[in-house]
């Protein structure tokens, strides 16, 4: 069973955005509106963190990149009381839209902020959008989902092709657009892949490790420092 | 990078039937019938095209369901962008959409900025018949087109319509010049095409406020290279050093933020170099093997000249540099001592500095470390770009009116007087415009440019339109400009028309793109190419005969059939295909891939992009064009061009008083960048910098909901332009974040809200060119033009502000 | 005694028989805080919560410190009134009734804050359907539900002897008196069964009614939040509840007692004892706030000290400290000497005592959420006019409902209280009971 997960080299990273905006566009995110922004309001699957060490002054900034972690053991799953967001058998942290009753509880246990709620109905049906994902009602919590539809539209491919799923068939939205090619994207159990040997790198780290998430979005440090 | 490849390939055979997206969008009627099949099957293609938010060229995979834009990918095949993109692509999903686009043409009704509709026809009726009637009174040079920031042929068709027509002015409001050499370039190396930096393979990159991860010639050609600067299998991590008086998101990602007074770019340079000499760093064999003026030297009628040497030991002592550029002395030396020992370095200076006075001069100082460090011409260093082998086309025919036409001069001055050096100088035209100097316009094109919110000259330039009689824009959107317009013409936006781009890459490979439409037109708009075409054909006679191709895809068709014959490069495919072919290649073989032109035509636009990526010329011969074959830190063919003018004119000529009047004759040739003194600047205390935001398009980007919402990752901002301020600065002027400020010029004022940001020298406040409505730095900037480009100074307006 | 006792019924049925203006001036008045609500939820209902001042990463707001608060007020009631009936203190008589109503209304209120939280109160139905036990708002919603049930039963016992005096005495509402009664006669038997379930019910609730706070701490306790993830929170919770309840008891027996004139049921011992219960929850208070906020500085955790000091000396000082000064300070100075003016003191301290807690509850839900670990942009939640309204309509609701309760049953327990008068020999001898020697020969 392919465990799915990420890898972003901070060191190539630029930041962009074009994650952020490849993540819009892939998934219906909707903007909110300038009087929404200014409340704080902005929905951003992928955001760019922008970290300022204040012990330099500020001299010292670097671009987080930041998707759900797809934590494996996810503090948000657990307080959700109707099963709206859970850990599906892709390992993948997924969101039911039509299940969620709005109460935030997850939003408030996720240690990464990576969830987002719809405060008013920011979407309808759009021309642009992409029909293979729903486009959210207000009052629910959305975030990134690995682009778990790729995955399903892949599976459904090589049924359809009469072949054996290939993972490399799989690739994320934001992974895809990275000018740097600072996100790759790809199956951690297997230990050939780009992601697993990524990750294994002595540059990686994980963020807040020590919360025990088990985030599977991995990240590698700045600077000098091989891998 | 992955990607789905037998997916990919699959949708890309499917692509073969264009007239599907081009059947148009179902009836009212039908709808209800096709809604349900949509359910079924929906016919999912990916169309190749190009985007066009930023000079990059990047090539997209426009992903359509039954004709409908669902989505923007990168095209994995294309050798600009791999199927990576930056942010504004993405954009591009709302452009086509954006409800504020204008539905089909419209003409002024009553007093300018009131419009009406009306037909095609129509329209084209009336642009016809104005300009053949000034054409029959044999005013065709009084006819001026005004266009804005794309190529290929694009700019083909319009420099061949004016020709044919019989006017001079075609005028082009181009900063970056991706067509041409710098002057710098020019002068010193001899070069006629454009350089590359081999920044991919460099160890080193130098860069004087290239703006390389935001803007320049696209960021993911940047970031691509970037990247492999910082993480490569094959070598150690290289080092990035970013020189700009502000510390952008590129400063940040750089290894060492160089923070400069703007404007004195050159004389850092020099203090580099002043620091190489002296402590023997220099590449000694390339600087005495390929180049000209490197010490001094004596001229055949035996005069004694200044070398490039002495004049760096005498005049740009490391304090005095220090002192005007405000780099301490051990920065200039760590970076000295950097860039003479850590090889391939490249160093890179282009527009960042050139807001300043003296583009010349200092792009001339920063180029003189590429030959310093021996840089030219070596993996790693600088290229020379190559050029396409498209298929000429037959030439032009001029009757006779168009050749009166285009004899006379041209209203913006260009290329003559002191504007000897520039190609265009648009900054300039408000003014001639306005005193009918030489001769009044009575029509103007406004072709892809916004000069009533872009340009400096703005006041000046909406006074001048209102002298015109005749202004047609062809903007899709009713910018300042096209609302003061008589007709507009409405073009289509990228994703819905035929075009072309045509790249000429950093790492110094050829790229042609070429896209069918993406989607159909959504609404009554019509590629202006094709518009142009019609108009040419209505206008008869040699005109008619110079534009003969009924539709754009004609004349591409005709072009690029020299792809297909020149016996080199190849429709872009699969890496791996690539690079068996690169191989053989090495070793002299060549192998056609199509039998004939249609099978190749059908897979440029199937695979969307012809390259050649090994006819690049990095020997040093290559690049060092110059009369003495070697690189002149004396430039020898400025020289000519000066003498020649001032055997023309006089010493008292235009061209030679704004030049040089008062120097030491050598320090014109040289990349001599005086050092100016400090100036009282009692009532505007700081200095203003404008630049480009990564997330704002070129065009605009008016109503792109998404880019506009997180426009930013350096500073916290949504929706809105900001004045970024250092924290003691605004402490000073009591001015907290986010407090709204008024920003003073001695042009103007404009309200913004306010950014406290410590990446930046006290007293120098930054504001990004936001585009769209809202205030617009340009009410601040004063109309001053260089003389050697041309181009608005963009960066020597003082400013004072104080809390709103 | 006869007649004494026809004394006491009639002032204690007085209110439900005789209304007078000031019940309308303030059914009027809350009537128009209720609107208020009203209108801010129609508004929201309709909108969405967009038209509240929460945000990212300011998910809870107003609402959740509200539903935290009035949770807490529910100990009021049935835990303080099943653990003074337990232990026999007698002065406990005239103060069960009011204690445990209001722990009935402000539960309903309290549990209809999260209903008023819900991005989708249309969908509630998906925790029955869907629900999934590990989450602590499932825990919540069953043992308040069960609170719920058990305080609404342990209110309704002991009305049961005065509804059968309304139906027989009263003129009114005949019917409800008589169905409500369940014909209580008042026969030996029947006594006996009703103070056996009220014992029982006694037992049952205390357990329950600490459960109900410490899940409503575990909402918070159970996240890996910052200042959220401490193992002291369930008590430190119940401990809060039983501190603010005790302090709403108080105002609300002081203003009934100046409404309807029960200076002769409530005297100023009552308000002694009271008082003096509320001073040892307040250090009981301090204690546990000391212990936690001590823990946190000592440890230092950088995520943990972010908040702490956002709290200590950062945008959440006022409320911090105005915590402190309401929880603390206030109550301490007004309550160590109660000979002189207790009502007075008692009172003060009170008020203060239930504005502290709930800037207590805000101070817990709020900075937390606006200090994220990693750099967020942050904004500072600022309520807007729909929680403001919200707020208020529910402490309108709250006070209407007792308002109203008080004009249908006696808020004062009069078969309680003339079991107390007739049972003076008794306690007598049981407080004998207790002392040592021979007295128990004597007997
Ligand atoms: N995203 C985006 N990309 C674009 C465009 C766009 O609109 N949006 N437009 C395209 C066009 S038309 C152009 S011309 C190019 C421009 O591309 P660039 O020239 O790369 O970009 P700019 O932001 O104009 O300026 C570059 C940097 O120069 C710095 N600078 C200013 N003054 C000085 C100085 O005196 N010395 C030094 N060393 N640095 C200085 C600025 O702070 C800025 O960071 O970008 C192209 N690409
Ligand atoms: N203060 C300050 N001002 C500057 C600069 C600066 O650095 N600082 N930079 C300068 C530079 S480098 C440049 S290049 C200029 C750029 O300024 P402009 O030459 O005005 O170019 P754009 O901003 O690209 O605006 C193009 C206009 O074309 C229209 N347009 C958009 N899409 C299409 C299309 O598909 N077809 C057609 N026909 N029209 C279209 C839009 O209405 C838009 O207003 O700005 C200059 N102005
Ligand atoms: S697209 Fe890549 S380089 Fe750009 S911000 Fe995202 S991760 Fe960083
Ligand atoms: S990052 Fe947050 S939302 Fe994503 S799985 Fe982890 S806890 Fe859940
Ligand atoms: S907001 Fe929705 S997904 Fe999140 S915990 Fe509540 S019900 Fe579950
Ligand atoms: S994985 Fe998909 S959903 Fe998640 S951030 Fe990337 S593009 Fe968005
Ligand atoms: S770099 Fe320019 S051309 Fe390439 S994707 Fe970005 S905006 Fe488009
Ligand atoms: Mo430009």
């Amino acid at each position: 069973m392919a465990l799915w997960g990420m890898v972003i080299d901070l060191d190539r990273c630029t930041g962009c955005q074009a994650c952020v905006m490849a993540c819009k566009a892939e998934n219906n995110v909707p903007a909110v509106g300038a009087k929404e922004a200014k409340r704080g309001r902005i929905i951003s699957w992928m955001q760019v963190l922008t970290e300022t060490d204040e012990e330099h002054h500020g001299e010292k900034t670097r671009f987080i990149p930041r998707p759900c972690l797809q934590c494996d053991d996810p503090p948000c799953t657990k307080v959700c009381p109707v099963y709206a967001t859970y850990r599906n058998p892709d390992g993948i942290v997924a969101q039911i839209y039509a299940r969620c009753i709005g109460c935030r509880f997850c939003m408030a246990a996720c240690p990464y902020n990576a969830k987002y709620f719809n405060w008013h109905t920011y979407q309808t049906e759009k021309p642009g959008q992409n029909p293979d994902v729903s486009v959210r009602p207000k009052g629910v919590v959305e975030k990134c989902t690995f682009c778990h539809h790729r995955l399903q539209k892949a599976r459904e491919r090589a049924l359809a092709e009469k072949r054996d799923f290939d993972p490399n068939d799989y690739v994320t939205a934001c992974a895809q657009a990275c000018p740097a090619q600072a996100i790759v994207f790809g199956d951690l159990s297997d230990p050939t892949s780009a992601v697993s040997k990524l990750a294994a790198s002595p540059r990686a780290f994980k963020l807040l490790e020590e919360l025990g998430t088990k985030p599977k979005v991995i990240y590698l440090s700045e600077g000098e420092g091989r891998g | 990078m992955q990607f789905t490849r037998r997916g990919f390939l699959q949708a890309l055979t499917a692509t073969a039937g264009a007239a599907v997206l081009l059947k148009g969008r179902p009836s009212k009627v039908g709808q209800a019938a096709e809604d349900v099949e949509r359910w079924a099957t929906p016919e999912e293609i990916f169309v190749p095209s190009i985007c066009q938010q930023c000079p990059g060229g990047c090539g997209l995979l426009v992903r359509t369901l039954d004709g409908e834009v669902a989505g923007i990918s990168g095209n994995p095949l294309h050798p600009i962008n791999r199927g990576t993109l930056c942010p504004k692509a993405f954009g591009g999903l709302q452009l086509l959409n954006d409800p504020d686009r204008l539905k089909g043409p419209m003409a002024r009704a009553g007093e300018r900025g009131s419009f009406r509709p009306i037909g095609w026809d129509e329209a084209l009726k009336i642009v016809t018949a104005r300009l053949s009637d000034l054409r029959t009174k044999e005013l065709s040079h009084t006819v001026a087109v005004l266009g804005g920031q794309y190529r290929g042929y694009r700019d083909t068709l319009w420099t061949r319509f004016s020709e044919a027509y019989g006017t001079p002015n075609y005028i082009r409001v181009r900063c970056l010049a991706p067509e041409k050499p710098a002057l710098a370039h020019h002068f010193m190396q001899g070069v006629t095409a454009p350089v590359g930096y081999d920044l991919a393979k460099a160890q080193l990159i130098l860069s004087f406020g290239v703006s390389l991860l935001e803007a320049w010639l696209g960021p993911v050609h940047n970031a691509q290279a970037f990247a492999r600067l910082r993480r490569s299998s094959e070598r150690p991590r290289g080092w990035f050093i970013q020189v700009d008086p502000r510390r952008s998101p590129t400063a940040i990602k750089a290894d060492r933020w160089i923070p400069i007074v703007p404007g004195t770019d050159g004389i850092l340079a020099l203090g580099i170099a002043n620091a190489i000499i002296r402590e023997g760093l220099y590449d000694r064999e390339f600087v005495e093997e390929h180049t000209f003026g490197f010490e001094d030297w004596v001229d055949g009628s035996g005069k004694r000249h200044l070398g490039f040497k002495e004049l760096v030991l005498r005049d740009y002592g490391l304090l005095a540099v220090s002192a005007a550029t405000g780099v301490a002395v051990r920065s200039i030396l760590e970076i000295a001592r950097s860039l003479a020992s850590i090889k391939p370095a490249v160093v890179i200076g282009e527009r960042g500095p050139a807001y300043g006075a003296d583009d010349l001069h200092t792009r001339m100082a920063i180029h003189s470390l590429n030959a310093l460090v021996g840089n030219i011409g070596v993996p790693g260093g600088l290229l020379i770009q190559g050029e396409l082998p498209l298929a000429p086309l037959p030439v032009a025919k001029k009757d006779e009116i168009a050749k009166r036409g285009l004899a006379q001069p041209r209203i913006d001055g260009a290329g003559e007087e002191q504007y000897l050096l520039t190609a265009d100088t648009p900054q300039l035209l408000p003014e001639r415009i306005l005193k009918k100097n030489p001769y009044p316009v009575n029509a103007l094109f406004l072709f892809a440019t916004n000069p009533l919110a872009n340009h400096p000259a703005k006041e000046a330039f909406a006074e001048a339109m209102k002298q015109i009689p005749f202004i047609v824009s062809f903007s899709p959107f009713l910018d300042e400009s096209t609302a003061m317009a008589d007709l507009i013409l409405p073009d289509h936006t990228y994703l819905e028309r035929w075009q072309d781009d045509q790249v000429t890459h950093l790492a110094g490979f050829t790229c042609f793109s070429l896209a069918q439409p993406a989607a159909s037109p959504l609404h009554q708009t019509r590629n202006t190419a094709d518009t142009m075409l019609g108009v040419a054909k209505a206008l008869g006679g040699s005109v008619a005969e110079s534009l003969p191709w009924e539709k754009y895809e004609e004349l591409l068709r005709e072009g690029v059939k020299g792809l297909f014959q020149a016996g080199r490069g190849y429709v872009t495919t699969l890496h791996a295909e690539e690079s068996l072919r690169k191989v053989l290649e090495r070793q002299g073989y060549w192998v056609p891939e199509f039998k004939d032109y249609d099978g190749f035509w059908k897979a440029l636009l199937q695979r969307g992009a012809w390259w050649d990526p090994t006819g690049i010329p990095v020997s040093r011969k290559a690049l060092l064009k110059t009369a003495s074959g070697k690189f002149e830190f004396y430039s020898t063919a400025l020289k000519e061009v000066v003498d020649k003018a001032v055997k023309r004119e006089g010493k008292t000529g235009p061209f030679f008083s704004a030049l040089g009047a008062g120097k030491e004759e050598d320090l014109l040739f040289l990349p001599a960048v005086p050092i100016a003194p400090a100036e009282e600047t009692k009532s505007f205390p700081l200095r203003l910098n404008t630049y480009r935001l990564l997330s704002r398009p070129t065009g605009g980007g008016r109503n792109q909901p998404w880019l506009l919402e997180q426009p930013a990752v350096h500073v916290e901002a949504s929706w809105e332009g900001w004045v970024e301020i250092h924290p003691a600065t605004a402490a000073a002027a009591g001015i907290k974040e986010h407090d709204s400020v008024w920003v003073e010029s001695a042009k103007g004022k404009i309200k913004l809200p306010a950014k406290l940001y410590s990446g930046t020298l006290p007293d120098i406040v930054h504001i990004p060119l936001f585009g769209g409505e809202g205030p617009n730095p340009n009410d601040l900037i004063g109309n001053e033009t260089d003389i050697f480009r041309g181009f608005g100074l963009l960066n020597t307006t003082r400013v004072r502000i104080r809390r709103a | 005694m006869v007649e004494i006792d026809d004394l006491h019924e009639r002032t204690l049925l007085a209110p439900i028989a005789h209304t007078g203006r000031g019940f309308y001036w303030a059914v009027a008045g809350l009537s128009l805080l209720i609107l208020w609500g009203v209108l801010a939820y129609l508004v929201q209902f309709s909108e969405g919560l967009g038209v509240t001042g929460l945000h990212q990463p300011v998910s809870w707001g107003f609402y959740v410190t509200n539903f935290v608060f009035f949770i807490g007020i529910s100990h009021a009631g049935t835990l303080i009134s099943a653990i003074l009936r337990l232990s026999k203190a007698e002065w406990r008589r005239p103060i069960t009734r009011m204690a445990e109503v209001i722990t009935v209304m402000v539960l309903f209120i309290g549990a209809g804050q999260i209903l008023i939280d819900l991005g989708r109160p249309d969908r509630l139905m998906n925790v029955i359907r869907y629900g999934r036990y590990q989450s602590p708002l499932l825990w919540d919603a069953t043992s308040i539900s069960a609170y719920m049930t058990a305080s609404l039963t342990y209110l309704y016992l002991p009305m049961i002897p005065d509804i059968a005096i309304l139906r027989d005495r009263l003129g009114k509402r005949k019917l409800l008196y008589s169905v409500l009664a369940l014909g209580w006669t008042g026969t030996e038997h029947q006594q006996r069964v009703l103070n056996r379930a009220i014992a029982i019910m006694a037992v049952l609730v205390i357990p329950i009614a600490i459960s109900v706070h410490s899940v409503v701490s575990f909402v918070f306790s159970m996240t890996l939040q910052p200042m959220w993830h401490s193992t002291i929170f369930g008590p430190y919770f119940v401990v809060g509840a039983i501190f603010s309840g005790i302090a709403a008891l108080i105002v609300a027996m002081i203003l009934f007692r100046k409404a309807y004139g029960l200076q002769d049921y409530l005297k100023p011992i009552h308000f002694r004892y009271l008082g003096q219960l509320l001073l040892i929850m307040a250090l009981l208070w301090f204690y546990f706030t000391f212990a936690e906020y001590l823990t946190g500085y000592y440890g230092a955790e950088p995520e943990e000290m972010k908040v702490f000091w956002a709290k200590f000396t950062g945008p959440f000082w006022p409320f911090f400290w105005g915590m402190v000064l309401c929880n603390f300070i206030i109550p301490i100075s007004c309550l160590v000497s109660l000979s002189r003016h207790t009502i007075g003191k008692v009172l003060a301290a009170s008020l203060s005592v239930v504005v502290g807690m709930w800037l207590e509850r805000f101070i817990i839900v709020v900075p937390t959420l606006s200090f994220p670990r990693l750099p967020f942009p942050q904004g500072i939640y600022s309520p807007t006019w729909v929680e403001w309204g919200e707020t208020a309509g529910s402490f309108g609701i709250f006070a209407l409902f007792y308002l109203l309760f008080t004009k249908f049953f006696p808020i004062i327990s009069i078969w309680e209280i003339r079991e107390g008068r007739e049972g003076v020999k008794e306690v007598e001898e049981r407080l004998i009971s207790y002392l040592p020697g021979e007295i128990e020969e004597k007997t």
